[in-house]
């Protein structure tokens, strides 16, 4: 019987809740997604009808034993995604976080059992010294990740992303800096304020407080 | 047949847009603002073969996002008055960012026409740009042109008429956002299009497509005007955080993206780069200069300064012309015209002296326009913000507002209308409000005046520079609490195109300055004209019946004195003339108010002298200094005026001179200022506001100082 990705979502979570409260209400699932109430009951309905939960409409959620089963193994594929993305491959907390939770229903018994053979090999003694310079080598990728502001004059970087409202976000889109987009350090303004860069072959100036909302990648030049 | 058409031109700044808007509509111009907003609206009329059409000229604007009242201001626009046809010039030496523009008219579904301006530019770049083919692949018409030398312009004409009579145009279905936004979209068109009236009245598919890119105004918008709301939100919350949390970005990233993308797709199917010889561009050559670590603020001020010269220096020699023609009519008048009556004195005084008084800031005007066209046309007026920015950004302004500032110390009056080079609403509604701080040059005969009449010899130059100082102290603690009450909250962020450098043409220069004078005389000309002859009334009206002796007896008198010496005789006759005028003054409406007033400024150390001529300083403010010499009884003084100073020391002391000047500095603006702030933030609101909010602070200062001054001294 094969769970929809979202079902299986509303199984780990309810799960998830359970085990830190006695008792799982509607409201805690649906803080818990920040979801309306009308796709809730309508998850609820439907695991209650695959024996995965006990559920009366507005009432308690009882996770069956069956539930806590399918609960478990998803969350178990959940949790070494995240270690794998987090430790291995140096990716950022809430991208990790969101990525393992898309893969998690996609990925196969067989996949998931080599990928914890393969964690467990490269964190063993064999690989130690090599698994060490990957470490290093992600740690120097993350350092180059600097806010725009911090550029020396005549500097290159990569727009990673933009930290700002949305609508300061559309304003820095329709100025072409878009994550992406290459962007050089010119000239700073003589008394120190605004900076001017170089982006889309045109000169556009910010200033330090603008430059600052934009996170970037150092391009190293050879 | 229709032959009538109305048509919007919008584009990117610093594209030439206005000079082709120039070349299409020639001095048929109308030149206004939009209802109620500091935003420039100009209109012209095209005529083309028996086809007449009506171009708008929107503001120049990077996106149609709700960011600024400028791109609110465009896209309502062309959502409200559906015009037959939107041209959006594109500087295809830059393509990508002004393809962005272009793509979001697209998903407006207006019909839309390209043109590709400085295409010469391009070619020097290297760039080699198939139109006809990227024509097809975005089934818009494209018209290569170059604006300032007037190629391509009459096949541009010919377009236009050709796309107005157009029938039927390409739909832009092309555009694609990706799955799931696309079936989002069309969900969420389906829901809006249930309310018939809704979606009779505007672009459901734009609706949808800009409620998921989160844009405040159309999300006020369905609040408004969609009749289930909450239907449209829950479903638009629920869709964003499904799609986010797939692609792991906000969903307005994932539409910028995706236009993007979509621009990159088509540049690179028609767009060839040609490697151009490798040397630093011209323009970058010249910036090394101008905007240096160490030569750029030198050169900056140079410049700034070359600026003021030429507008007040270079300006006074056509305004002594004025002067002179003036008072060569009013000398033939006098001549042929002989004897005494009100009409004489309307004509002379009052309309001769009011037009006089709207036309002398014309020359200044127009010198200050010539200049500050060739410095925005040029490129240099984005540098000159660039360098600059830091310290008005201190003080709470943007780099732009430093020139209006500068040439308020002139003249109020061009500064409030040099606040037209800054696009920010929100900064020039800031900068026109705190202007009339910079003390102009017709309040320094008041200052010359006092100063000398109650200071020592060695405080002059420091109570003067003390004065300028007070004034700019004031403008900057009033800008940061009017931003603090006005715009709280909201950010201003610097985002400033750099934009090559280029050489204005003579023809745009021209025109620029003739349109920025025409506004003037046109629109704050009349205010200040009206303003004049009530003025002038209420100082003239009514004469007295019964004089409190008779002044035409004791001249007499004196005439035939034959114990008196020619020179005595002149002197004591003056004296009674000076005396009759004092109470011909003393007796008229103003005269009046300013005794009546006398109580509310007595506690600033004012008597009724002092405010009759502060009434009279709202038509010109060194009026002042000869309306107090008129009550004073010493005839029209000027600020050289000895005897006057005289009789000031007699009636009053430091103190009072200083509450004076400090008056004078903060009070209510001159009308021409009070006219210019009406005609450039377009309502009277903030006029005004600027009036008696300047008033109430004037008296509020003076009244601290003197009361304090009293208490120690």
């Amino acid at each position: 019987m094969e769970l929809t990705h979202s079902l299986e979502d509303y199984i780990e979570a309810i799960w998830l809740i359970g085990q830190e409260k006695k008792v799982v209400r509607v409201k805690d699932i649906m803080k818990f997604f920040g979801y309306k109430v009308s796709s809730v009951n309508k998850a609820l309905k439907n695991l209650a009808k695959r024996e995965l939960i006990n559920y009366e409409k507005y009432g308690y959620v009882e996770i069956t034993d069956k539930g806590i089963e399918v609960a478990k193994r998803i969350n178990k594929k959940h949790r070494l995604l995240y270690k794998f993305f987090v430790d291995f491959l140096g990716v950022a907390d809430d991208v990790a976080s969101r990525d393992a939770c898309n893969i998690e229903h996609y990925l196969s018994e067989e996949t998931f059992d080599r990928l914890c053979e393969f964690v467990d090999f490269i964190s063993s003694e064999h690989c130690k010294e090599c698994f060490e310079k990957w470490r290093q080598h992600i740690e120097s990728k993350r350092r180059c990740e600097v806010r725009l502001s911090e550029l020396n004059k005549g500097k290159k970087a990569l727009i990673k992303r933009i930290l700002a409202n949305d609508s300061m976000k559309q304003k820095f889109y329709s100025m072409g800096l878009v994550p992406g987009e290459e962007i050089i350090v010119e000239k700073v303004a003589p008394l120190g304020d605004p900076i001017d860069f170089m982006i889309k072959d045109y000169h556009l100036s910010l200033r330090k407080t603008e430059a600052d909302m934009v996170v970037v990648e150092l391009i190293q030049e050879k | 047949m229709k032959n009538e058409f109305l048509v919007a031109v919008c584009g990117n700044p610093n594209t030439g847009k206005s000079t082709i808007f120039n070349h299409l509509t020639g001095v048929r111009q109308h030149v206004g603002n939009y209802p109620g907003v500091t935003v420039e609206k100009k209109e012209g009329i095209l005529v083309y073969e028996k086809y007449k059409i009506k171009l708008v000229d929107l503001p120049g604007i990077y996106s149609l996002t709700a960011y600024s009242p400028e791109e609110i201001i465009a896209r309502n626009f062309v959502i409200e008055n559906k015009p037959d046809l939107v041209i959006d010039i594109v500087d295809c030496s830059n393509l990508d960012r002004n393809l962005y523009l272009a793509i979001q008219l697209m998903e407006l579904g207006v019909p839309l026409l390209l043109v590709f301006n400085m295409s010469d530019e391009a070619e020097k770049k290297g760039i080699r740009i198939d139109t006809k083919k990227m024509s097809e692949l975005l089934g818009i018409p494209i018209v290569k042109t170059v604006g300032h030398k007037g190629i391509g312009l009459d096949e541009l004409k010919k377009e236009i008429v050709r796309c107005c009579m157009r029938t039927k145009f390409h739909s832009y279905e092309f555009i694609r956002y990706g799955k799931e936004i696309d079936s989002t979209i069309a969900e969420l068109k389906r829901i809006l299009d249930q309310d018939k009236e809704f979606s009779t009245n505007y672009n459901t598919f734009w609706i949808a497509l800009k409620l998921i890119e989160k844009d405040e105004d159309v999300k006020e918008l369905v609040k408004k005007s969609f009749k289930n709301p909450s239907l449209v939100f829950n479903f638009l919350e629920e869709k964003i955080s499904y799609i986010e949390s797939i692609f792991g970005e906000d969903t307005t990233t994932i539409m910028a993206d995706a236009r993007y993308g979509l621009i990159s797709g088509i540049t690179n199917e028609c767009v060839r780069r040609v490697d151009v010889e490798k040397r630093r561009r011209v323009s970058d050559r010249i910036d090394f200069i101008l905007t240096h670590r160490f030569l750029g603020i030198p050169i900056f001020l140079a410049l700034m300064y070359l600026v003021f010269w030429f507008t007040f220096k270079i300006g006074s020699v056509p305004m002594e012309w004025i002067d002179n023609f003036f008072r060569f009519l009013t000398e033939n008048i006098n001549h042929f015209w002989i004897g005494k009556s009100y009409l004489k004195s309307l004509l002379l005084d009052g309309i001769i002296g009011g037009v006089g008084a709207v036309l002398v800031f014309l020359p200044n005007i127009m010198f200050l326009f010539f200049a500050i066209g060739v410095l925005e046309y040029s490129g240099y007026m984005a540098r000159a913000a660039f360098i600059i920015d830091r310290v008005m950004h201190r003080i709470g302004l943007h780099g732009k507002s430093f020139i209006p500032m500068l040439i308020g110390f002139g003249c109020n009056v061009p500064g409030i209308m040099a606040t037209r080079t800054l696009e920010s609403k929100r900064e020039r509604l800031l900068t026109i409000l705190v202007l009339p701080l910079m003390s102009c040059g017709a309040r320094l005969p008041i200052y010359l005046l006092i100063i000398p009449a109650f200071f020592p010899k060695k405080l002059h130059t420091p109570m003067l520079w003390l004065i300028y100082l007070i004034g700019v102290i004031l403008a900057i603690i009033s800008a940061k609490v009017l931003k603090h009450l006005l715009f709280k909250g909201e950010t201003s962020p610097f985002v400033m195109e750099l934009p090559p450098y280029r050489i204005p043409t003579l023809k745009s220069l021209v025109l620029y300055v003739w349109e920025k004078s025409f506004l003037y005389l046109k629109k704050a000309g009349t205010i200040i004209l009206a303003a004049s002859i009530v003025l002038w009334f209420l100082s003239t009206f009514p004469k007295p019946q019964k004089y409190s002796m008779d002044y035409n007896l004791a001249i007499e008198k004196i005439k035939l004195n034959a114990s008196l010496s020619d020179k005595e005789k002149e002197r004591l006759i003056i004296d009674l003339e000076n005396r009759k005028i004092a109470e011909e003054v003393e007796k008229s409406y103003m005269g009046r108010i300013g005794k009546f007033v006398e109580p509310l400024f007595s506690p600033l150390g004012f008597d009724w002298k002092i405010t009759t001529a502060i009434l009279g300083a709202l038509s010109a403010k060194e009026v002042f200094v000869s309306q107090l010499g008129i009550v004073n009884r010493v005839g029209e003084a000027t600020e050289e005026s000895e005897s006057l100073r005289d009789r000031l020391k007699k009636q009053y002391d430091p103190l009072v001179g200083f509450c004076i000047m400090l008056w004078a500095l903060v009070s209510a603006p001159c009308i021409a200022t009070f006219a210019i702030t009406k005609q450039e933030t377009g309502s009277w609101k903030w006029a005004v506001a600027q009036f008696f909010g300047l008033t109430l602070m004037a008296y509020i200062l003076v009244l601290i100082t003197y009361q304090i001054g009293r208490a120690i001294l």
